[in-house]
């Protein structure tokens, strides 16, 4: 129905012999441009486009009002409860000037709710809080004309968690929710999903609703498209988290500005800095996550029995007559045989080989443990024998240097063993004569391409 | 407005100032301020080396940066060099440029000559009002925004316009002509919600309309900005707005009372110090139109304002003061001239002042109160039949109306419509076929008989003992309802009704003699005889339909009548509060 427009003008009375006669039709109409502007504009395009009637529009507007009230009504159903959560002493004696620290969704008894509570809830949470903790109500009954301390912290609750900026940097820091609850990852793998869900869901309530929906983590039937769109997402994710709320308050009481500059850029750092490290813990958490997800290592063992399978192809016999399914199966018995055959061979070989490196290399180390020994070892033949001039003979600084370095680039060049082999030989040969020692060295030096000839 | 959708805005994209509109957490529109903390952005960019400076930080460029700054450059978009007019060109800001037909600025861009066209000029603009708004909406994002134009505004001004905000970065809704954002700015005539009556532009103190009018009224919309003036005679026929008439006066705006302010300043600058500012001296100038042009506003708010310009010629210093009365003397000129064109459009409209129910100021200048004093003699506020609206500041009307109709297209309950009217093209809405309806020629109203005890305003109405009751005015578009209800004398009640010719009934009261006996008076001349001017409706002798209807005499009678887009119409009468099978049915056959 349209509105009612009520006149003060009164009608006059018809005459007894009133007959009504015939309407005659009223002038012509005219064309008119309407301007596209305006909510009674929007309703007679509604009209209009729709071809209802006015009485047809008046039902149907009717009936959408009243959907619209009972689903608020509904919502208003669900929300009885909202806010009833028990209130410790420890909350009622809070100072509300520690608001900074306060748990506002506590104050508003929504701690079970926290960031999932809806800005209705808050608002029903709020007045109910309001009316219950009012001060005048405890005026009397307390004794304390002043003890609005709660409800301050009340009000202050509502103005952080009214406003959406204040909302997600409070949220951002919520204490009550713990990030470091991750599991270990060493948990049975039939746990991966119960396990890790919860945790996704936690770090699903910083991303950015432009981001469009929160992939879920799945199950074990997820396919490999949407187990890969998950990571993708997680690790590409844009998060809002941001962390004004830890900024520590810039004196507003001093002047000075360089004082508030200094607090400022020291905040902005801080910000800087935890959000850096919050996108390397969410970085690790994914890592972790995607290193025990069993649905990643069955889709690898699945990619290398493909591989497998098309290698195979190419082979003579390899997957050869499929249309003999007794064959095959033998077939694949006797693959299956030789795979364990060879399989444990490669196994006990490359423990052996294992072994044996063991060995070589514990060799080498003694080996290089010795070779100091060895050197000087060498070092006292070659000067017990005067330095293969004679018995007398004064040997010149140039002398001494150069056959000492020559003797330092030989067992740099050679391996330990060798030196061992070396000065086995030089000591051998030395009980004969100083020159045959001479002769070995030089011969080491050719071997190895030193050209001083120290010991030519 | 709601988080997940995002953020709907409406800018006014004037000629001398813009403004931005938003949809505030209470759900009402508000203009919002830029970081400066200014809700009206002057339309000017200026350049200074490697800085830009954007709205009021340009106006200072004014002074020193004259060639640098660019403004007046709304109205060039979408148009050809050789389509300016030399009154166009002459600025003292920098000069337009042809670039091979396209008018553009030269202007020194970081010690280097670059040539900006009009487009980009306002794609950079529109970017920074983007901005602006952006933070202040600090996050949400913006899902769309509705620009308002001149009336004037042609298909390729209205296209380029578009082009320039969708560059700049916006989602354009709809490209809005002014004086229809004036209107959604106040809802006017427009039911509040199912079977409810319009709210008052006023709220809810507001003085009450005449009886008859809540639904249907003609307005006229007086947009004085910056640098023109244009009047719009509308129809709002419950919440839908036709336009009647528009006349566009460029010759007058904001800048005329400038001028005449400049120019009285500088008489009063050179009796004071003997100095005379130099016709060359366009820095001075300048300085003194920048000062003048906050004299003006501060004038709107208080009766009298200063004047002061530091070092304005030859290091002299001014200082003046100026009163409202005195900028009234000075700007007498300029508020004939609009009262003018507000008679130039309602000579187009063919109706005259009495038959106006609303005037509503829109634009930046429309704030002087001397032209307010002006228009509501025009229109005889005091006989309480035309109501001066002017609740809404007159420099935020436009830009609010803007925003408040990007939020019904983005909030309204049907995709056919929202996509109907966003698949409307950029174009004057006379040019848009989609747009075309049909609508009442002649009002329809029902005879009552001469009430007993009745206002002189409604005395005068009555016509051979008779009283036209309008019900659906002239220019009502169609399909259209209305409901009335009636007292009636006694049982069966009358009710007959008839088509009627709007007219003005025009009385001359003799003015009372001076008195003989007051001798200061000696001088006066007599008085000329005051004219009083009354709308009415002169019935037709035919009657289109007669019925009866008996009822409780203690009860009222409701009266709905419905017409269709093919001109025909029922009326169905009945008792109030009784059902439907009681009523009383007339058809009337389309023509």
């Amino acid at each position: 129905m349209s509105a009612i427009i009520d006149l003060p003008y009164q009608l006059g009375a018809a005459p007894s012999s009133f007959k009504p006669g015939q309407p005659s039709s009223l002038s012509a109409t005219k064309e008119t441009v309407l301007l596209p502007a305006g909510r009674s504009y929007a309703a007679h395009l509604r009209r209009q486009l729709n071809q209802l009637s006015f009485q047809q529009d008046d039902e149907r507007e009717a009936k959408r009002i009243q959907q619209e009230l009972e689903a608020t009504n509904g919502a208003g159903d669900l929300d009885l409860d909202i806010g009833d959560e028990p209130e410790s002493q420890d909350l009622l004696d809070r100072d509300p000037k520690e608001w900074k620290t306060q748990d506002h969704y506590a104050v508003l008894g929504l701690s079970a709710l926290r960031y999932k509570a809806t800005q209705d809830q808050i608002k029903v949470a709020h007045r109910k809080k309001v009316l219950k903790h009012h001060p005048d109500k405890k005026a009397g009954s307390s004794g304390l004309a002043n003890d609005d301390s709660f409800f301050k912290c009340i009000a202050k609750a509502y103005e952080v968690l009214s406003n959406p900026e204040r909302r997600r940097q409070f949220d951002s820091v919520d204490e009550a929710i713990d990030d470091e609850d991750v599991p270990t990852g060493r948990e049975k793998p039939e746990r991966f999903y119960d396990l890790w869900r919860p945790v996704f869901e936690r770090e699903a309530r910083f991303s950015d609703p432009k981001n469009g929906p929160v992939p879920s983590l799945g199950d074990a039937d997820s396919t490999r498209e949407e187990v890969d769109h998950f990571y993708d997402f997680f690790y590409n994710f844009d998060s809002w988290r941001s962390f004004e709320y830890l900024d520590k308050e810039v004196n507003e009481g001093s002047d000075n500005r360089d004082e508030k500059r200094y607090q400022e850029k020291k905040n902005r750092n801080e910000r800087a800095r935890r959000k850096k490290e919050d996108n390397a813990r969410l970085r690790n958490l994914v890592d972790k996550a995607l290193s025990v997800d069993p649905r990643i290592k069955q889709f690898k063992a699945q990619e290398k029995a493909a591989r497998e399978a098309k290698k195979n192809k190419g082979k003579v016999g390899g997957a050869a007559s499929p249309l003999d399914p007794k064959k095959a199966e033998e077939e694949r018995k006797r693959k299956e045989e030789e795979e364990r055959l060879a399989k444990e061979a490669a196994a006990k070989k490359e423990e052996e080989d294992k072994a044996a490196r063991a060995d070589a290399k514990k060799l080498k180390e003694a080996a290089k443990k010795n070779l100091k020994k060895e050197k000087k070892t060498l070092r006292n033949l070659i000067t017990s024998n005067n330095y293969f001039l004679g018995q007398g003979a004064t040997p010149s600084a140039d002398v001494i240097e150069a056959q000492l370095n020559e003797l330092d680039a030989i067992v740099s060049k050679l391996e330990p063993e060798q030196v061992q082999e070396l000065r086995q030989k030089c000591e051998k040969v030395g009980a004969e004569s100083a020159d045959k020692i001479k002769a070995e060295l030089d011969a080491a030096s050719k071997a190895n391409g030193i050209t001083t000839g120290a010991f030519a | 407005m709601s988080e997940s959708t995002g953020a709907v805005i409406g800018i006014n994209f004037g000629q001398s100032y813009s403004s931005i509109a938003c949809i505030n957490q209470h759900g009402r529109a508000d203009v919002i301020a830029n970081e400066d903390g200014e809700r009206q952005l002057a339309t000017r960019i200026s350049f200074n080396g490697d800085q830009v400076y954007l709205g009021n930080q340009a106006t200072a460029q004014l002074v020193r940066n004259a060639p640098n700054t660019i403004d007046r450059f709304v109205n060039l978009l979408g148009r050809s060099f050789a389509e300016i007019t030399e009154d166009e060109k002459k600025r003292n800001s920098a000069q337009i440029i042809d670039n091979s037909g396209v008018p553009s600025f030269k202007v020194l861009i970081d010690e280097k000559e670059t040539v900006l066209s009009a487009h980009e000029v306002a794609v950079k603009y529109l970017r920074s009002l983007f901005l602006t708004a952006k933070d202040f909406l600090s996050g949400v994002p913006i899902a769309g925004a509705v620009l308002s134009v001149p009336q004037y505004f042609s298909t390729a001004q209205i296209e380029a316009l578009k082009k320039a905000a969708v560059e700049a970065g916006l989602i354009v809704l709809q490209v809005l002509t002014s004086p229809a954002a004036a209107l959604v700015a106040y809802g006017l005539t427009s039911p509040q919600g199912l079977g409810q009556l319009p709210s008052h532009p006023d709220g809810v103190e507001g003085a009450p309309y005449p009886a008859g009018k809540e639904l249907d009224r003609n307005v006229v919309v007086v947009d004085m900005g910056g640098s023109s003036t244009d009047v719009s005679v509308l129809a709002a026929r419950a919440g839908i707005y036709t336009l009647l008439s528009y006349v566009h006066n460029s010759s007058v705006g904001g800048s005329s009372v400038d001028d005449v302010l400049v120019k009285f300043f500088a008489k009063e600058f050179t009796k004071k110090t003997k100095v005379t500012i130099g016709e060359s001296d366009k820095r001075a100038w300048a300085k003194l139109r920048n000062e003048a042009e906050v004299t003006k506003r501060a004038l709107s708010a208080s009766n009298s304002a200063q004047c002061s310009v530091e070092s304005l010629a030859e290091g002299v210093d001014f200082t003046g003061s100026v009163n409202r009365m005195r900028l009234d003397l000075l700007s007498g000129e300029i508020y004939s001239k609009v009262q003018e064109t507000v008679e130039d459009a309602l000579k187009q409209a063919g109706l005259e002042a009495a038959q106006i129910d609303e005037v509503i100021f829109a634009g930046g200048s429309a704030r002087l109160p001397g032209l307010y004093e002006r228009l509501a003699i025009v229109f005889n506020e005091e006989a309480g039949n035309t109501h001066l609206t002017a609740s809404i500041d007159a420099d935020q009307v436009i830009a609010r109306g803007c925003a408040i109709n990007a939020q019904t297209i983005t909030a309204t309950s049907g995709e056919l419509e929202r996509d109907y009217i966003l698949s409307l093209p950029a174009k004057p809405a006379s040019e848009i076929p989609e747009l075309k309806a049909k609508a009442t020629s002649r009002p329809f109203g029902i005879l009552v008989p001469a009430p007993k005890e009745a206002s002189e305003a409604v005395e005068k109405q009555v016509v051979d003992g008779q009283l036209f009751v309008t019900l659906i005015p002239a220019e009502t578009p169609l399909p259209a309802r209305r409901t009335f209800r009636f007292p009636v004398s006694s049982s069966p009640a009358l009710l007959s009704f008839a088509e009627g010719t709007p007219s003005v009934r025009v009385e001359k009261i003799e003015a009372p003699q001076p008195d003989p006996e007051d001798e200061d008076d000696e001088d006066d001349e007599p008085l000329e005889p005051e004219e009083v001017r009354t709308a009415y409706v002169k019935p037709d002798s035919n009657k289109i339909a007669e019925v009866s209807v008996e009822l409780d005499a203690s009860k009222k009678v409701e009266v709905e009548v419905i017409v269709n887009a093919d001109g025909s119409a029922t009326i169905t009468a009945r008792e109030e509060g009784s059902d439907s099978s009681k009523a009383v049915v007339a058809k009337i056959p389309s023509a």
